[in-house]
Order: C-alpha cells, then structure tokens, then sequence
C-alpha cells in the first residue's frame, strides 16, 4: 500500500524533473525522502558545473562512474599539445567511428594560433567541434549532463583541458540484432522486415515507408532506472488531435521503474486492464504500423523491444491479417470469412458440443449422435470433465512447445500426438469425438491472425465450456452476451471496440464485412481520422478508369 | 473486486463440483429409441408397445479398431415390448425394465399395427403432440395386415438400424412421406388422414436376413381409424394426385401391338378444386406432368410429334385410369384423404354448413372430371432409335 502511495506521488512531478535528478541515480529512486522533496530545475548547484580543470573533472566523473567498469576514460592529446580525455561506455559505441572521425582528426588537428584570425572557431572547444567529422555534436556545461549523455545517450564525451564545456558526440552503435523478418506475423506475400530491439532502427524503418514531414515521432524517456527511449508516432493532419493528446497524457502518467517490453507500456495505459480482449495491438511489423498510421493510428515504439505498440483498434482488425492488403481482394474476401467462421469455432465448438451431448441430445443427427454415443460407451468421465481435461492438456502442451528449446520441440508433438491423442482414445479414457473438437478448436485459434487476440478467446472458450456444461445452451448464450455487451462497453484510447458496427458507420463497414479493393477504399476509418477522412480520389474506380467505349474489350 | 473476484470463482468451482445439473444427461445414460410400435395386446383391450433401441456399443468403434460394419445383423439394436392400458404406461414399463433412461428424441419412425390402426389412433397421436421429447418429424406407417411388434424386429440388409431403411424409403420421393405434424394436420382438419404401409416380404436372395421391409399400399383412415388400403393401382394413382411423388418411372404399353415405353417422371404438378354445378359440389382433377423417354422399346420414331402423340395418349389414360380408380375406391370408402371437404370449407362454407352432416354420402356420390396433361420432353437429345 505504501509504495502505490510513493508511486503516485512521483507521479505530479513532470518528467522533464524526473530526468534531472540523473546524478542521484544510484539513490534509492521509490525512497519517501525523494518523493517528498522534488528538486526543483532551476540552476544547477555551482558543484555541478564543470571545471577547467581537466583533471578535476575526470576525478570527479571517475567517482560517479566509479561502479559503472564498462565506462572507459581514454585520455588524448590533441589539437597540437593539448590534454584531453574522451568518456564512452564500453561496446555501446561505434569503435571504428570514434577512431576515424574522433580519434584521428582531434590528435592531427593542430592548435589554431592564436593570431590567426579564425572565422568561426573561437574557443579550444568550437575547434575540437569543428575537427570532429560525426554528425552530432553537443556542448555539455554539467556533470549530471555529461552522465546523462553517456549513460543515457551513450554518447562520447569529450573533456578539454581548460575549458568549462565537454563536448557530447554521437557515435552510437554497438551490437543490434539485425533486420529479420517476424516469426509470428509471417506473410506469403508482403514485405519481410521486422523491427528490431534498437528504437533508432525501427524509427527508421518507419521513416522510410512514410516519408512525409507530417509523420511526428515525439521521444520520450520512461522508466526511471532503464530511462527507455519511447517514440510516440502518428501523423499530423491525420491523426484525431484528441487521440494523440490522450496518447501522450497516459505514457506522461507512467511512473515507474523500468521499461523493458512495449508490454509494460500497454498494460499501464490501456483503457480496461481487466479485460480479456486486448485494447492496445501489438505488431513487429513496420508496414503494419505504416499502414496505421495512415489510418490516423497513433504508434508507440520503445527502445528495447521489436514490438510497436497500435491504438486505438477495434475488434475487427484482429481478423485482419497484413498480408490482407497485399494479396488480390477476392480471395482475401473469402480468406476472411473463413477467419470468422473459425473464430466462432474456437469459441464455440468445444462448449456446444459438451451441452449438446449432455442437454440437447435431440440437436444432433440420428447418426451422428448414434456414433458419438457409441465413442462414449467406454469413456469413464462426463463430457464436461473430458473436455476439460483435454483442453487444459492442449493448453499445457502448447505452452511447453513455446518454452522448450527447438532441439526436443519435436518431442512435444510426439508426445502430444501419440499419448494424448491416440493412447488416450485407444485406453476408453478419452472419447475420439472429443479428441477432434480439440484439434479442430487448436486449429482454429491459430487461424486468428493476431496472437493476443488469441489469448482472449482461449480464456473465454474455458467459460464456456464450463457454463455449456453445466446449464447447457442456455449457459452459453448467456454467457455469449454477457461478453458482447462487455465487448460494446469496452474502449481503447476512448474508441468504442466494436467500433464501425457499434456504433454503425457504414462507410467503415465494409473493411468489416468483406476486403473491399483498393479503389474501393475511399475512406479513412471514422473514428481514428476525424479531421482527414478521404483517403484517395474516387478516379481509380473501374467506371472512371477505362472510356466506356473500350470498356466492351 | 478481490471479493467480487472471489465470489465469481467460488460461484464456478461449486457449479463445477455440481454432477447432476438439472437436466444433463450423458450420452452414454441414454437409450435412443429409434422406432416404436404399438399393437392391440392380446386381451383386445391394452395397448401393446415396443421399441427398438439403438445398441450404442454395436454401432461404432469401441476402443480403437474398426468400427462394426456388420449390416442386417439384429446385433445393432435391442426390441422391447410391454402391455399396458396406455401408450404412457406401456412405455413408463418398458422404462422400469431398462437400466437407461428411454430417450425418444430420436424415435423416427411409429409404426402402428392394424388392428390397433382400425380401433383409432387418436390417444396415440396425442401422447406423440405431448410428449416434448418426441419429433414430430416422425413419420408414421401402418403395418400393412401385421402386428407393428413384427416390424421392429425385421433387420434391414443395408443399413444398420431399420429405422435408418424405412426413413429412406419415406425420403425416397415415390411414396408418400407422411410425418407426425402431417397426420395430425389432416386429423385436426376436415379431411382424413393417410399413411403409407409397411409390410414385410420374404427376399430368398439373402443370406443375412430372409425378410426385409418395403413400404407399399396407402392406409386410408376415416377420422382416426382405419378404414381400407388403398393397393396397386389405386395407391398409384393416389401417389399421383398426393402431391408426393418427385421421382417415378412409368412403362406404358402401346395400342395396335407397338411396342412398350418407359418415361421418367420429370416434374408434377396437380391440383383439385371444387366446382359448384347447380348447387351440387363436383370435383375437377387436373394434373400436369412433364416426362423423359428414358426407354424406347416400340417400333415408333418419337422424333415425329404424331408418333410421339400416341405415347402421350396411352400415358395419359394409364395415368387416368389410376386416379380413377383411387377416387372410385375413396368414395366408395367415404374416405376423403385428398382434402376435397377443406377445400369446399375454404371456398364455400356457406354450402359446407348445408352439406357437412350428409357430407359422406355427398362425396361418396360425387362427379369427379379429370383433366390430365402429359408432357414428354428431350426426345430429341437422341436421334431416332437404334
């Protein structure tokens, strides 16, 4: 109860507060003496500023690193005679980039002289940044500045004798993994990126498919410890100004410690953290996330993780692959429909098929109940137990397939497939009915494109399988609206979920219903794009694209 | 929402520990009844009922293997009578002998004895429109000159159950598919029910089962109770004008010794009205039927319309003597399965009200016209015959 109390409290600060207490890193950030005196960001403590003494400076940066071994200080002349020391972190910078532009052209430089009447550099440190050939530079006045560029930046630092100002460079670099394309979001046909762990990758990933300067990407930095880079992405002009602002107010509430996974970031700004339907999409995907946010979409990508966060969405564009739009219209239409009918079988068969073995015998076909009263002539337990029982088998098989290493993955599915599916029914413990509406579910719930969309329909299947067990059909359809009116009630980032059906647009309900062609997409959703709705010109509809007289061809 | 939670879970978890919620029943708890019978008992007075019940554990794979493909073996389902003064009390008895519980959800076929049919199935149609379990779906048949208990017990060669046979004779379209709803529908208006019979016959050709069902000749009831069959001729020519029959073929003989012809019934189409001759209800009969050659064994060139003409013709009268001869034997059984007194009601009630305590006898003497209408198509897919 104490540290919520902390935690909201740090939260009235404004972030720009928070970045400013860096020197204190090593303190105890959640600590109550913290959370009761704020410092406050007017000038620095004179022990804060730098000296032009270069090796007080060093001394003195050397003592608030002193923990951090992968800091490297490399002391340098340059300038003809003159002692300097560069500060970098060790591996997260680019080592070849640093010798060839930093490195080599500092030491060769000669001092200016002083008569020379030099047009643009007039201080020792104007010169070193004049001599140093990587693209950004920046002054640095503080100690807890030149912590945070190399620290949070992972910027080099470069300290002068006899100046009071280092100068920070950009050389950022080091290891990333590189550009490959997502496992779980694979496509026939489409581009094959993905994004990656580094944010400056993804952004430009991103920047290359939308290349227009109304495309904002506002950084910020979350997380007091791991102080991750969080872009905040949509395009100006298209994005409701609304959505934005509610964006940007939410990550601005988060206070925490850490921010390791966009996974952090959603469940601290979704709208119904209870719910089992996911509010915020995730993909790996930099065309998806193009593609949304010019729909008027707003994008959060965070250093670290390859994930970028997508609000807000509906219900239906779980059932919307990306390879939807990449792949002609007719058979994506009936591709679609197929997703839907087995949604409803993921969902469903498992529940109706214990309440119509166990309440509504009369449902079924005389031969096909004789068969399944026939399998279940042997079977030990009552449907609903059965079900459960292989359902949570399914359940725990799947989860094992993810943790297992790759070399004995294909023990699971022998295993799977030997002893629950074949022994179980051969030993009468399991009926083979059931076995097939298990797999035929399995197969189902992997037809829904999108994976946590998937997790809300397994937990809700267990519910109904409990309720169509228990109180039969009745249960179920019980059950079913309550979850519809909970799924209406339901928003992401203040959009209701159901949005084109409810409330009905009907403009936006044919991306619903079917995958209408291209030329046929004349309009941006409603509820994402107020302000810009038309998304192209109605001329490359077939009546305008070809004369009627050549249209008999 | 801790104690909200929890209360949600306990909620679940007690439901879960529930076995017997209301009313759930396994599967393998049940005994599906496919076909009942019922009988006139011994003494003339009590009701005779017996059903057939499905024998799950012989009709599919049982712990791997196989499935059981044993056709015509008695193997496949179980029969079981008992007497009792009613249907409810005959089947509660069959019940208490029964170590599952009777599951009529599936019951497709009734068959009804003879001379339970003749005493009026009235109290049986009842208890069929009662009972929630049963279908009305169901369809009924009369055993033709036998006790419905026997039917029960004839084994089919093809199909695994018997009821699975007669079901798809009921649905093969060249006899009249009477169901429960229907019975019942004709019952409860002012015409009289019918039904198809069934009957046993004795095929030497098999090995499994010497005697197999067929359904032939029509049950012709008066109100509730049966009065005639209608056989041969006259059942055919009651399919043609039942509104049943989709699919037939016909071989007709042609006059002057030349030759035969076989046509398949394409399409059919009949009504029948009343007509009002001087204050006098007649009957008009007209019946439009499209044909295929599907053999021709005559010497005739049926690419020639006069040629094809004495086909039709011959058609024709077959046809008509058909119908008549179902119509004679309905009058002269007062029996009005065509609905002709619902059509008067519908379209004359005022002379219904003057005609319906004499109405019998009014239909028994009524002058009845036939129009019949034959059409032969596609004789010119082939050229002339071979």
């Amino acid at each position: 109860m104490r540290s919520k109390r902390v935690i909201r409290r740090l939260g009235d600060w404004t972030p720009h507060d928070r970045r400013v207490r860096l020197d204190r890193l090593n303190a105890p950030v959640l600590s109550d003496a913290m959370a009761i005196t704020p410092s406050d960001s007017s000038p620095a403590p004179p022990a804060d500023w730098l000296t032009p003494d270069l090796d007080a400076n060093i001394a003195t940066l050397r003592d608030t690193l002193q923990k951090a071994s992968d800091v490297v200080f490399r002391p340098l002349v340059v300038l003809g005679g003159k002692r300097a020391c560069i500060v970098y972190v060790d591996g997260l910078s680019d080592m070849e980039l640093v010798d060839a532009h930093v490195l080599e052209s500092l030491i060769q430089a000669h001092s200016p002289a002083p008569d020379t009447p030099h047009p643009l550099a007039i201080t020792h440190v104007e010169a070193a940044a004049e001599q140093v050939t990587t693209a950004g530079v920046k002054p640095v006045r503080t100690f807890s500045a030149a912590v945070e560029s190399i620290i949070v930046e992972l910027q080099v630092v470069l300290f002068l004798e006899g100046t009071e100002t280092a100068i920070a460079l950009n050389a950022g670099g080091g290891e990333n993994r590189a550009i490959s394309e997502p496992d779980a979001e694979a496509v026939v046909r489409g581009p094959r990126e993905g994004f990656n762990e580094s944010l400056r990758t993804s952004i430009t990933l991103l920047r290359r498919r939308i290349r227009t300067p109304d495309l904002a990407i506002e950084t910020m930095q979350l997380g007091t410890y791991t102080q991750t880079k969080v872009a905040l992405c949509y395009i100006e002009g298209i994005a409701d100004s609304e959505i934005v602002n509610e964006v940007r107010t939410r990550l601005k509430r988060i206070d925490t410690d850490s921010i390791i996974d966009t996974g952090y970031i959603e469940e601290l700004i979704e709208d119904n953290p209870f719910s089992p339907f996911p509010q915020i999409q995730n993909t790996e995907r930099p065309d998806v996330v193009a593609s949304m946010l010019v729909e008027g979409r707003v994008a959060i990508l965070a250093d670290g993780s390859p994930f970028a966060l997508i609000a807000p969405i509906n219900f239906w564009g779980a059932l919307q692959a990306a390879e939807d739009y990449y792949e002609r219209f007719p058979i994506v239409n009936l591709i679609r429909w197929l997703r839907y009918l087995f949604m409803f079988i993921a969902l469903y068969l498992p529940s109706l098929y214990v309440a119509i073995t166990t309440f509504h015998q009369e449902m079924l076909p005389t031969k096909l109940l004789l068969s399944i009263a026939a399998a279940r002539e042997v079977t030990p337990l009552p449907a609903i137990a059965e079900c459960l029982l292989m359902e949570i088998t399914f359940e725990a098989l799947r989860e094992a397939g993810i943790r297992l290493p790759k070399a004995v993955g294909s023990a699971i599915s022998i295993v799977g497939a030997l002893v629950i599916g074949q022994a179980a029914v051969e030993a009468g413990i399991v009926s083979a009915p059931m076995v097939i509406v298990v797999a035929i579910t399995g197969i189902a719930s992997f037809v829904i494109p999108r994976y946590s969309f998937t997790i809300a329909i397994r937990i809700l299947r267990f519910g109904m399988i409990i309720l169509g067990g228990t109180i039969g059909l009745f249960g179920i359809i019980a059950f079913t609206l309550a979850v519809i009116v909970h799924l209406a009630s339901l928003r992401s980032i203040g959009v209701p979920y159901l949005m084109p059906a409810s409330p009905l647009t009907k403009k936006n309900m044919r991306d619903v219903i079917t995958r209408p062609p291209h030329w046929a997409m004349r309009w941006r959703p409603i509820e994402t794009s107020k302000p810009n709705r038309q998304r192209q010109s109605n001329a490359m509809a077939p009546a305008q694209r070809m004369p009627r007289g050549k249209r008999r061809m | 929402m801790w104690r909200r939670f929890a209360t949600c879970v306990s909620i679940v978890a007690s439901s879960l520990m529930c076995t017997g919620c209301w009313d759930s029943t396994e599967i393998d708890r049940l005994s599906i009844v496919t076909m009942t019978g019922v009988d006139v008992a011994e003494d003339g007075q009590s009701v005779l009922g017996s059903v057939q019940i499905a024998r799950a554990s012989e009709l599919g794979t049982t712990g791997g293997g196989s499935p059981a493909t044993s056709t015509g073996s008695a193997k496949a389902y179980l029969v079981e009578s008992a007497e009792g003064p009613t249907e409810v009390e005959v089947m509660a008895k069959i019940r208490s002998s029964l170590p599952r519980k009777l599951f009529m959800g599936h019951r497709r076929v009734i068959v009804i004895g003879e001379d339970y049919a003749r005493r009026g199935v009235g109290q049986l149609l009842d208890e069929i429109v009662r009972n929630p379990q049963s279908r009305l779906r169901t369809y009924v048949v009369v055993a033709f000159h036998e006790q419905a208990q026997k039917m029960l017990q004839v084994p089919s060669d093809l199909n695994r159950l018997p009821s699975d046979a007669v079901v798809e004779l009921e649905q093969s379209g060249s006899v009249v598919a009477m169901d429960a709803r229907r019975f019942a529908k004709q019952l409860t208006s002012h015409s009289d029910p019918y039904a198809m019979g069934i009957a046993m016959f004795t095929n030497e050709m098999s090995e499994a089962s010497p005697e197999a069902l067929t359904l032939e000749n029509i049950a012709v009831f008066q109100r509730d109770k049966l009065v005639d069959w209608l056989q041969g001729e006259a059942a055919k020519g009651f399919l043609w004008i039942s509104r049943d029959l989709r699919d037939d073929s016909e071989t007709v003989t042609l006059p002057d010794n030349r030759g035969k012809v076989s046509v398949r019934l394409g399409s059919v189409r009949t009504s029948h009205h009343v007509k009002i001759v001087r204050g006098q209800p007649e009957l008009n009969i007209n019946l439009h039927a499209i044909f295929d050659i599907n053999q021709n064994a005559s010497r005739l060139n049926l690419l020639q319309p006069n040629q094809m003409d004495v086909v039709r013709k011959a058609l024709q009268a077959k046809i008509q003597s058909q119908i008549a001869s179902a119509m004679q034997q309905l009058q002269r059984d007062q029996a009005d399965p065509l609905g002709v007194s619902n059509e008067l009601f519908k379209y004359n009630p005022g002379l219904w009200r003057r005609l319906e305590p004499r109405w019998r006898e009014v239909y028994a003497a009524m002058p009845i016209h036939y129009n019949i209408d034959i059409n032969i198509r596609n004789a010119g897919l082939m050229s002339s015959s071979l």
